[in-house]
């Protein structure tokens, strides 16, 4: 199944917390070009997932390969290439968003300007006030901005509607489908939020006892007895399955 | 490289005011110091203190922040998805704590000395300047702080929690160097403190430290989610490395401390008999190449049957306090051995007495206690008459005191060394003196001097074991004497190429060894002064012990390195110790 | 020529997102808003205005070329076909026969008698064309 265009190839990882193991000889592959939503229970793994990924967290066992690089050996090539939007963005307390945005600016090769001012306009994100002063939606717009100002070839996206209104979460929507108009740019999202998902997603895996048990197109998650797509029920339903 | 000074950057950025709030506490403080002492020393001297102070607390205060609040917050975790390696981090944050540092300990620098242009004079600059100075070779210890507390600072989430982890961290270093060295005292390595080498293993130290950190924090930045794998990582080389240090110290300070009586490299120390002859007690040690040699084992001999104890390892033969020959020992004056701290052997660890038996011995312990080894002190060259002391002159020079007890009468003898120079004879009253070249009696009562021997250039006076005479050495020749008459025992030997010494004896004997000097071919000589039995011997030159026992003969350590026992006229009676 | 299709998307309904685009566009052709031989926007275009994944649009508009409904020209872009508005109404209407069984099956489960719900229909189309027709007047 590896072809050409394997964005993220995923083989036999397995990471262990203490005496917990949270990803368990897990395979994965990603396509150029598709939004994949990353959905699962809490705490099953999907951030942890995202980290591995990102080089934030190392793997115990298996290879991982993203854009091609290893991200423990490459780390720092790889991030410059890679967008990623962390559930938590901590920064020091006088630093204004202008500012950090100047900072991290200095570390991408492929840091846009116009496309920066793009974003800010288009989320409505004011830059003036300090980090520590944004609210939270204003928090992940700016994560966002400052992950795609750059023009990441993948984008990783950890829980970005969470906690937004619903203006705040077409904002981010409107951002990400924005991003697509690239060919070939990838995105995997991790949310709970489903109907964001099924607006912005192509295809689905789900994440469970460690492993991607299911990780198809997102149409073909059809729920038994209700016309259409309903990935909620999907979800409730391949639980169900697994159980008895 | 950017990327590290970009961040750098931030970071300076970033503290900005905690760097002011530093700077500004310097100031105060030592404006505060100039104001509080009154003179120009004790200004001056506060001031250089309280700038080593402040230079070694901004760096541990800024060290210690390196990594735990930015940890603590998720700022770190934030960071850790830029596209920067975790050695650039590592780096950053390295260049962030030295820069900091640096220019802390300069401002106060420069504040003590604008201080001193404000508030003081000549005098007190003079004084500020040599104390600074004296402080300067306590620079290399900022490298080891920093190390410390950047290293507690990625274990540790609090900053205050990793300046205080960072100061039992060096403590603890502190502990094991100093434990460290008494083992490489006993070793024979010298370990006193000196710039050189305190800069050196400061350096060293905080490499290694750092060189932990790093690895440390490479192996955290992978692990930011579990706290318990960071400091495992970053303990687990530094156990290794002291548990080997420790496994290895122990097993070298072993090798060092005890020494066999077959070991090929032990020597002989000394040795006393028991006055009947039947045991006979051993002190032996290592020779090491550095010619230092390691503590002494004392062990005890029985002649007859063969059997041996070790009484102290390691410890000492107590001998005569005055000169280097055995107290031969009996039931009313038991053997006095000392036994030594094997961790430490400067320090005693206890007090062992051996009184001999008809078939055996028997040993008693008793806990070290300066009032009892005081109290053994002894010497066997003093007549019951007189009181001998050696007291320190004021130029620091020797002088003797004798003491005529019944008479109460005292004579101080002084540019003297006891016993070496002034020796108390038979006879009440009458001392032998060793005054520049002349060896005279001296009468205590009249004060009267007779001349015994002239001697010839540079001229020396070794007593016997039991005071009775005394060997002249002079450029030419040596001449034993008897103490009391002054009568000449023997037709003098050349010095020439020759080394004349008393033996060592259990009994009064007097006796004589000669050495050839230079010339391995030609045996020594063994000369009983009394009875004009001599014969010759064949002893290992590097081990010049010589004890007579009156019951059984001669014990020596042979050319081939054995301990043999000869008898009276120099037959081999047995090997006491092959090796 | 996008703001022509005026439509929303929205998640939390019934239909999936590529469903209700494909309804909408349906509905447009045989309204008559998008005749034949019209240009349609880029699929990216569509994706963003709507706030839909492209692939999705994409596929859409992949399955309505398969039915007839849309053709593709390789560098010019995607039309409207000849016969698509006769297919579209079809399709509207076949879709609304559904939807009428379906509102015809949950109202006998309420309940209503075959009469009823016969009045039910002639009422409700009263009022719409009293409301056209006020629309229309102002």
């Amino acid at each position: 199944m590896r072809s050409a265009a394997s964005v993220v190839s995923v083989r036999g990882l397995s990471v262990k917390f203490a005496r917990r193991t949270v990803l368990d000889k897990l395979d994965f592959e990603l396509v150029a070009g598709s939004v994949t939503a990353l959905v699962g229970e809490n705490g099953v793994g999907k951030s942890t997932l995202l980290r591995v990924l990102v080089g934030a967290l190392a793997a115990d066992e298996g290879s991982v390969r993203v854009l091609g690089l290893d991200p423990m050996r490459d780390g720092a090539r790889l991030r410059a290439r890679v967008g990623y939007v962390a559930d938590r963005f901590e920064v020091a307390e006088r630093t204004t968003a202008r500012e950090w945005l100047e900072f991290v600016a200095r570390f991408y090769p492929t840091w846009n300007l116009a496309e920066q001012r793009r974003l800010c306009e288009l989320l409505e994100l004011e830059l003036a006030p300090r980090v520590a002063e944004l609210s939270k939606g204003a928090r992940a717009k700016l994560a966002l901005v400052a992950a795609l100002a750059h023009e990441p070839e993948l984008l990783l996206l950890d829980e970005p509607f969470s906690g937004l209104d619903v203006a705040a979460r077409r904002a981010v929507a409107s951002a990400v489908i924005g991003h697509l108009r690239e060919a070939g740019r990838t995105v995997l999202v991790v949310s709970h939020s489903v109907a964001d998902l099924e607006r912005v997603a192509d295809r689905v895996a789900l994440l469970e006892a460690g492993r991607i048990e299911r990780h198809d197109e997102l149409e073909s998650f059809a729920a038994h007895g209700r016309r259409g797509v309903d990935l909620e029920a999907a979800l409730l339903g391949a639980k169900q399955e697994s159980c008895s | 490289m950017s990327s590290v000074l970009v961040l750098v950057r931030q970071q300076l950025r970033e503290s900005r005011t905690s760097s002011i709030l530093a700077a500004l506490a310097t100031s105060a403080a030592l404006g505060f110091v100039h104001a509080w002492f009154p003179g120009p020393a004790a200004v001056s001297e506060a001031a250089a203190l309280a700038i080593g102070v402040l230079a070694a607390l901004w760096t541990l205060y800024f060290a210690s922040d390196s990594f735990a609040g930015d940890s603590a917050s998720g700022r770190l975790a934030t960071l850790s998805v830029l596209p920067v390696s975790s050695r650039a981090l590592w780096a950053s944050r390295l260049c962030f704590v030295a820069s900091t540092s640096l220019a802390q300990s300069v401002w106060a620098i420069f504040v003590g000395y604008a201080c001193q242009l404000a508030f003081g004079d000549a005098r007190s600059l003079e004084h500020f300047d040599t104390a600074l100075y004296g402080y300067v070779p306590w620079a290399f210890a900022l490298p080891v702080l920093a190390a410390a507390a950047m290293l507690a600072s990625l274990l540790v989430e609090s900053a205050l929690a990793a300046m205080v982890s960072s100061l039992l961290l060096l403590s603890g270093l502190a502990a094991v160097l100093a434990a460290l060295s008494r083992f490489l005292a006993v070793a024979g390595v010298d370990v006193r403190p000196s710039a050189g080498i305190a800069a050196t293993g400061a350096m060293l130290l905080a490499l290694m430290v750092l060189a932990l950190g790093a690895h440390s924090f490479a192996r955290g930045q992978r692990c930011l989610g579990a706290r318990r794998v960071r400091a495992f990582h970053a303990a687990w080389p530094l156990g290794v490395l002291l548990c080997v240090a420790g496994v290895a110290t122990a097993a070298e300070h072993r090798r060092r401390v005890s020494v066999e009586l077959e070991s090929p490299r032990a020597v002989m120390d000394s040795a006393s008999a028991s006055s009947d002859g039947a045991y006979i007690a051993l002190a032996v040690r290592n020779l090491l190449l550095s010619g230092d040699g390691s503590p002494a084992n004392v062990w005890l001999l029985d002649l007859e049957t063969g059997r041996r104890e070790l009484l102290a390892r390691p410890g000492r033969l107590l001998d005569d306090r005055y000169l280097r020959y055995s107290l031969p020992w009996s039931s009313e004056k038991p053997l006095r051995v000392l036994q030594n701290n094997p961790l430490d052997f400067r320090e005693l660890n206890s007090l062992i007495e051996v009184t001999p038996g008809s078939a055996s011995w028997t040993v008693n312990k008793l806990p070290a206690n300066a009032g009892v080894l005081g109290s053994w002190l002894a010497t066997r060259a003093v007549p019951a008459w007189a009181s001998v002391e050696r007291k320190h002159d004021k130029r620091g020079g020797f002088s003797t005191i004798v003491v005529w007890t019944e008479r109460g009468i005292e004579r101080v003898f002084p540019d003297t060394l006891a016993l070496h120079q002034v020796l108390p004879t038979s006879v009440a009253g009458r001392v032998l003196w060793l005054r520049q070249r002349e060896l005279v009696h001296h009468d205590m009562d009249s004060g009267a001097e007779t001349l015994v021997l002239r001697g010839e250039g540079r001229t020396h006076m070794s007593p016997s074991p039991s005071g009775s005479a005394v060997l002249v050495s002079t450029e030419v020749a040596y001449t034993a004497v008897d103490a009391t008459t002054g009568a000449v025992l023997h037709a003098p030997w050349p010095s020439k190429g020759w080394r004349v010494t008393w033996s060592d004896a259990n009994d009064d004997a007097r006796v004589v060894q000669l050495r050839a000097i230079g010339r391995p071919d030609v045996p020594s000589r063994i000369i009983d002064l009394d009875r004009g039995v001599q014969f010759e011997i064949d002893p290992d030159r590097t081990q010049p012990f010589l004890l007579r026992i009156a019951q059984r003969g001669y014990v020596f350590v042979r050319a081939d390195g054995d301990l043999v026992l000869v008898d009276l006229q120099g037959r081999l009676v047995k090997v006491l110790v092959e090796r | 020529m996008g703001s022509k299709l005026d439509f929303t998307v929205d998640p939390k309904g019934d239909r999936s997102p590529s469903e209700q685009i494909a309804s909408a566009l349906r509905l447009a052709i045989a309204s008559g808003v998008l005749a034949p031989g019209e240009r349609l926007p880029s699929v990216r275009q569509l994706a963003i205005d709507v706030l839909v994944n492209p692939n999705t649009v994409g596929k859409v508009w992949r399955d309505l070329e398969r039915d007839g409904v849309l053709e593709s020209r390789p560098g010019d872009g995607v039309f409207v076909a000849a016969g698509a508005p006769a297919l579209c109404r079809a399709a509207c209407r076949r879709e609304l026969r559904l939807r009428l069984d379906e509102w015809i099956r949950d109202a006998r489960r309420a309940g209503l008698e075959p009469e009823e719900i016969a009045e039910q229909f002639l009422r409700a189309r009263a009022r719409r064309s009293s409301a056209a027709r006020a629309g229309g007047e102002r």
